[in-house]
């Protein structure tokens, strides 16, 4: 991979190169600041495939830049790892929310980035082969349909220029980060798009993407004020993480947002209105978990989401019986 | 095998911090003298120490100097506390500084 290392620490920049220079397969890129490393895109022809930013830094941060990298089509998608001595949560959660990748707290050790690097390998391909085909939030009549591209249900697809949504896997590194802080205070919380797999197989890849989008913005702007995160899962489900929510009435938020998403008259390319409405599972407070363990809460709330969906379809039956039986 | 090379090409790195570490120190001198010397500056010189105790606090432990990281990280977090607490008197930060600026002496010449 082609790295561009930001850091106004000329010794780490000195590690890092150290570091990379011992991993085959990738060469890194340095610059002291990101006036610099503007600069060096000025100059560069090649495409960056990673980068490594530190957070503090004078003039623009290093939050900043991640936001502005992510604004362009060509880093849209590119794999964006925070390195810093930051380790305070409301660092995390700008971090995060500014679209980064992966978060490395200094002092690191060699190990550790190596692990990291190629775990990013992956995302870093599929970037670099992918032409972003963007559905961005907005009303779905404004939309001019883009070249139609094949999807999966159960892919996680991503979601661009909504604010509090980030990729399923920076969800996933994020409580991973969590957990070596601070869980507590954090909710996980899955909504699911009610007959995900009837809209998937009836409407058009795009026209499914762009629901999926709405809803997202659905949902995180139903969320504020309170500081979350929200990420598509794939499958017509979201996980969010939600800040300091120490009791959350999930009937009223889901009425909140399904009146949210009516308001924005969803519909398909054609014209054609569409009927979404969510639900969601239970709340699943976070307490301390080991490592990997706290991706295991994403994976909880995604699988009670999807049987709050199904149990609501079979009380409608159910009901629908007893009104015919009568 | 390869750690071993990965650490022997650390030394250089560790000279050129060992380096800068003295710059940083006469810099987090001066500054605390003109933080001292005038109060109603103090916050901006004590920013300038804050930004230098984090970059010390940054690569001081990957080159095995943990414990000089860790000082200097909680120095900074006490800096960061005081400020945001909207301290107007800065005297326990000045011997907080003090003590991590005697501990850097140690931690890197211990001979000293």
């Amino acid at each position: 991979m082609l790295i561009l290392a930001v850091d106004d620490d000329p010794i780490i920049l000195e590690l890092l190169q150290h570091y990379v220079n011992s991993l085959a397969g990738h060469e890194l890129v340095t610059a002291e600041s990101v006036a610099d490393a503007l600069e060096i895109f000025k100059h560069e022809t090649r495409r960056f495939d990673c980068f490594l930013v530190d957070i503090q830094m004078p003039d623009i941060d290093g939050i900043e830049f991640c936001r502005a990298l992510r604004e362009t089509n060509v880093y849209q998608r590119t794999p964006i790892l925070m390195l810093t001595a930051m380790s305070e949560k409301s660092y995390i959660d700008s971090a995060f929310s500014a679209g980064a990748t992966d978060y490395i707290t200094k002092p690191f050790e060699i190990n550790s980035l190596k692990g990291r690097l190629s775990l990013v390998e992956q995302i870093a391909a599929d970037a670099q082969s992918k032409t972003v085909d963007r559905p961005t939030s907005g009303p779905t009549g404004d939309r001019t349909r883009q070249d139609q591209q094949n999807i999966d249900l159960h892919q996680a697809l991503p979601i661009y220029d909504v604010d509090g949504v980030i990729e399923n896997h920076a969800m996933e590194n994020y409580v991973t980060q969590l957990s070596r802080k601070s869980l507590c205070g954090s909710v996980v919380l899955g909504f699911t798009v009610r007959h995900a797999t009837d809209l998937f197989f009836n409407l058009s890849s795009y026209d499914f993407s762009c629901v999926i989008t709405d809803v997202a913005e659905a949902i995180a702007d139903c969320l504020l004020p309170t500081q979350r995160l929200v990420s598509y899962a794939g499958n017509g489900t979201f996980v969010c993480v939600v800040e300091g929510a120490t009791t959350i009435d999930v009937d009223r938020l889901v009425d909140q947002m399904n009146i949210y998403i009516r308001s924005m008259e969803l519909s398909t390319s054609d014209g054609t209105a569409l009927e979404v409405r969510i639900c969601a599972g239970q709340p699943n407070r976070l307490v301390w978990r080991k490592g990997g363990a706290a991706v295991e809460a994403l994976r909880e709330a995604h699988i009670s989401a999807e049987q709050a969906a199904d149990q609501r379809d079979k009380d409608m039956n159910r009901l629908w019986l007893k009104k015919q039986l009568v | 095998m390869i750690e071993l090379d990965l650490n022997t090409g650390l030394a250089p790195i560790r000279d050129r911090f060992l380096l800068l570490l003295s710059e940083r120190q006469d810099s987090i001198q001066q500054n605390l003298e003109l933080a001292i010397q005038s109060d109603d500056l103090a916050d901006q010189y004590l920013a300038h120490i804050e930004v230098t105790l984090h970059k010390i606090a940054g690569s001081a432990g990957t080159l095995g100097f943990s414990e000089l990281g860790d000082r200097a990280k909680a120095t900074e977090a006490n800096i960061i506390s005081q400020r945001i607490n909207g301290a107007t008197q800065y005297r326990d930060i000045y011997f907080d500084i003090i003590a991590f600026l005697e501990c850097s002496i140690e931690a890197t010449c211990p001979a000293a």
